[in-house]
Order: structure tokens, then sequence, then C-alpha cells
């Protein structure tokens, strides 16, 4: 699912008008954030709330924008660019857009950055374009130390493509340099 | 050929560092100079370093054309964080057309690093050491990156990073042996206080890779001259000092003199287990390093 995360309440109330609304897309940021916080972002932000299904099918959406002062979408990038074409009106994202993750429990994880260039082939299934700040073709990086990554403790992801790779018995092709695309 | 390519493997290298100034006054990097050019018959060569901890100094492209323009032969460090493809050779050919031909090829650094002084900066990685060392290659052979024709070939001598404290150390192994397959010239060490770090990485890479190392490599020594520098260090991934040397400079008398001693006594244990030379390091104090230097 695509990852979202919400911008910082202030900078959003900094926003807010007499009259608000906050349109919410029925897909994606159910799945990030419990449906309860949602409602009590509307609440902060003194918004009336309303769902609006799959915005990236396109829907149809029902609202007059003059009848608000500020209008907040929370949904991804292309969602909000969807709301703005529809309505024809300034519209304030109320979250950012991080990547495609997947759910440990509770715990979000970017696992996919979509940059158009698959290589997860090479990479024993894990990616380093995501899941490496550095998006490393050929890590680790030296900044390595007790597995963990030197930018924010993660788990360092080239040491789990190492040992994805010596488990698959390819470490030969880890061996071997990759080059980014040169070409478009 | 620079002195430092014609010299690797013949003899026992030693090699200098000198960082850009963190501003366009150039007094004091120009004093700096001056004291490492008395030292030069000793030296082949001195790394010029790229903003190293997203730390904002001048270019190291600048700095290593003021060198070279003072007959101080320096190894031009390039990190990929901070220019695309592009940027990073067209001031490559720019340093190749300034006679610079020892390139350190860095990774560099993340802009979100703990020492950085600008983590809102937005890093470009869009080559990285290894696919560097491959264009300098490439620019060798006359060619950029693509393949396309340059006007002349360049000469560059092509070294890069090794972390022999980096744990686990497999990565750091498989790493090491992927910029060899691309043809990359030396490597460079970060500091390493203890002998044994650098024998049991060693050890481990003829282990897993089946080849020796060490005629390949500069090892990063820096002379420790107080307790708050060894307490500074032992903050930085990678970098082991033990409680034996540290409590050797907390208790000196003169913790400069005793932290040259130290130095000296490992470049020749450096020497004996046969590596291709030491790359000394100032870590902020060059008066230090000119001491170690002299020792020599």
């Amino acid at each position: 699912m695509i990852t979202l995360r919400i911008k910082d309440i202030n900078e959003l109330k900094s926003r807010c008008g007499e009259r608000n609304l906050l349109i919410q897309c029925s897909l994606c940021p159910g799945w990030n954030i419990k449906q309860k916080d949602i409602d009590s972002l509307a609440n902060e932000l003194n918004a009336e709330l309303k769902k609006i299904a799959t915005l990236c099918n396109r829907p149809k959406i029902e609202i007059n924008p003059s009848d608000y002062d500020t209008i907040f979408v929370l949904a991804c990038g292309a969602g909000v660019q969807i709301v703005a074409e529809e309505l024809k009106t300034l519209v304030i994202p109320a979250a950012d857009t991080t990547g495609i993750g997947i759910k440990d429990g509770e715990k979000i994880t970017k696992y996919c950055k979509a940059c158009g260039n698959c290589i997860l082939d090479r990479t024993g299934g894990i990616c380093p374009i995501a899941r490496c700040p550095k998006s490393l073709l050929n890590g680790p990086c030296g900044g390595v130390h007790n597995s963990l990554c030197e930018v924010d403790d993660r788990p360092c992801v080239w040491n789990l493509i190492v040992e994805r790779m010596k488990e698959l018995g390819r470490l030969d092709e880890l061996m071997q340099p990759r080059m980014p695309k040169l070409k478009r | 050929m620079s002195k430092l390519s014609e010299n690797f493997g013949k003899t026992f290298i030693v090699t200098g560092e000198i960082a850009p100034p963190r501003g366009p006054n150039l007094d004091e990097f120009n004093h700096e100079l001056e004291e490492i050019k008395k030292l030069m018959p000793k030296l082949y060569g001195v790394n010029v370093v790229d903003i190293p901890g997203s730390l904002l100094l001048m270019s190291s492209l600048a700095a290593s054309i003021i060198l070279k323009q003072n007959d101080v032969e320096p190894i031009y460090q390039l990190v990929c964080r901070d220019r695309n493809m592009l940027a990073l050779q067209a001031d490559l050919i720019g340093a190749a057309a300034f006679g610079i031909e020892n390139v350190l090829a860095l990774t560099g650094d993340h802009p979100a690093c703990k020492s950085s002084d600008h983590p809102g900066a937005k890093p470009v990685f869009d080559l990285d050491s290894t696919t560097l060392i491959m264009a300098m290659k490439a620019m060798n052979q006359g060619r950029d990156i693509t393949g396309k024709e340059l006007n002349m070939s360049t000469s560059f001598f092509v070294g890069a990073a090794l972390s022999p404290g980096a744990t686990p150390s497999d990565g750091e192994i498989y790493k090491a042996k992927r910029k060899l397959n691309v043809g990359v010239d030396f490597f460079q060490t970060q500091a390493v206080f203890e002998p044994s770090l650098i024998e049991n990485f060693l050890d481990k890479y003829e282990k897993l890779i089946g080849e020796d190392l060490r005629d390949k490599i500069l090892v990063g020594l820096v002379p420790l001259y107080d307790y708050d520098l060894v307490q500074f260090l032992r903050t930085i991934p990678g970098i082991i000092i033990s409680d034996k040397t540290g409590n050797r400079i907390k208790n000196a008398p003169d913790p400069v003199e005793e932290g040259i001693n130290i130095a000296a006594g490992y470049m020749d244990k450096i020497k004996e287990i046969g590596l291709a030379g030491v790359h000394l390091m100032p870590a902020g104090r060059v008066e230090a390093l000119l001491r170690l230097i002299e020792e020599i």
C-alpha cells in the first residue's frame, strides 16, 4: 500500500479558515492510520470529514469548493492532484507520501520507491533503492556498524542482502558491479 | 604518471591529508600547505577531503588545484553524495586538465548523518564508489561512462575506501572484491588503532575470497594527541580504540608525544605485516601529524 505520514499538525492548523473540509481517500489512508486518529485530525482542524472512494479511480467529487475556506486532502500525492483537478481550487495535502510499504503488526516499513527500474532479481528480492538511505546499488557503505545504518540505526539493508545471497548460494553475483540506468 | 602510482608497491608509501578551508580566506590553509610542503620528500601524496561528515568546506577540487599549483601532489577525494554522474565526470575532466591523477573514489556520508551541518541537503548518490571507479577507468580508456569518446584519455590512479572495522565484515569484504573486479588501484582504510583489526580483516578476506589484499592497502593512522580525541573517535562507526591504548594517552605526561610513539609503533607493525603503506590523518591538529611525519 502507499505509505503516508501526516504533516506537522501546527503547520496544518496554520492553514485553517473558518469553514474547513478534510477529504479522505477511502483506500490508503485507512490502511496507514486508524480511523479514530483520522477523526481526531478532522476535529483538530475543525474540519468536516468527507470520505471519497478510491481517488485514483478519478471519481466524481460532488463538493462545492466555495462552501469552504480551506480544503485539506488526506491521500497520496496522486489523490491530492485529482481533487485539485476536479475541484479546480487550491487544496492542502494533509500528509506526505513516503513510498510503498508493508505492515509488520502495527509497524509500517517502506519496501518500494516505485523507481521504475526493478532489480530485485539481482538483490535476493530485497530492495536497496527503497530501504537504503543512499539507495546504493553496490553496498554496503562504510557507515554500517553492528549491522545498523549510519543514518537512523535501522538494520543495514545491504547486510540483509549479503545474508540472503549467501542463503541462495549466489555470492558470485554479489561481487559483480551494478551500474545505474544510463539511458532512458 | 603520479609519484604515488610510480612508487606504489615498490616502496613503503606514506600519505598525508589536508582539509580545505571553511570559507574563501586561504591564510590558514596556505600556512598548513607550507608546513606540509617542507615534508613532501617523505610523502607520496596528500589527501584533500571532500566535505567529510557532510560538514561544509571549500570544494576538494579547488583545494586540490591549489595543492597542484604549489607542487604538492594531491589525492583528490571525490564523493558521490553531492553530484550526479554528469557533474562527477565534469569535475574529473577538470581535475585531469589541471594534472591531477590520484583520486580517491568515495560514496560519501549521508547528509542526514550525525555529524552533518546540512541535514536537509538532497543526497544524490547517482553513482557510488564502485561505479565511480568504473567511470574513471572508462575515462582512462578515453571514454565517458556511457562509452562516448572524450577528446583525450585521462591517467587516473584510483583509490577506494576500506573499513576493516565494519561489523559484520562480510559485506565489506565482498564490496572490496567488487572494487578490485572493476580495477581499483589501491585501498585506503578508515583510521585503525589496533593492528590486530587489520590482521583479522586480511585473514577473513583471504579465507572468503582466496586472495591476499595486503599489497593494495594504505592503513589510516591518526596520532592521538589527547584523551578527548580518543573519546570522540570512539563514537565514529568502525573505529575501535582499546582501553590499553586509551589509557596510555590518558595517563601520559605528554599525550602528544605518547600519541606519536603509539602511531610510530603501529607504523612498524604495518611494515612488518607487509602492507603497502600508511595514510596519516591530522584529526584537526596538523602539528601532531607533522611531528609524526618527521619521525619517519
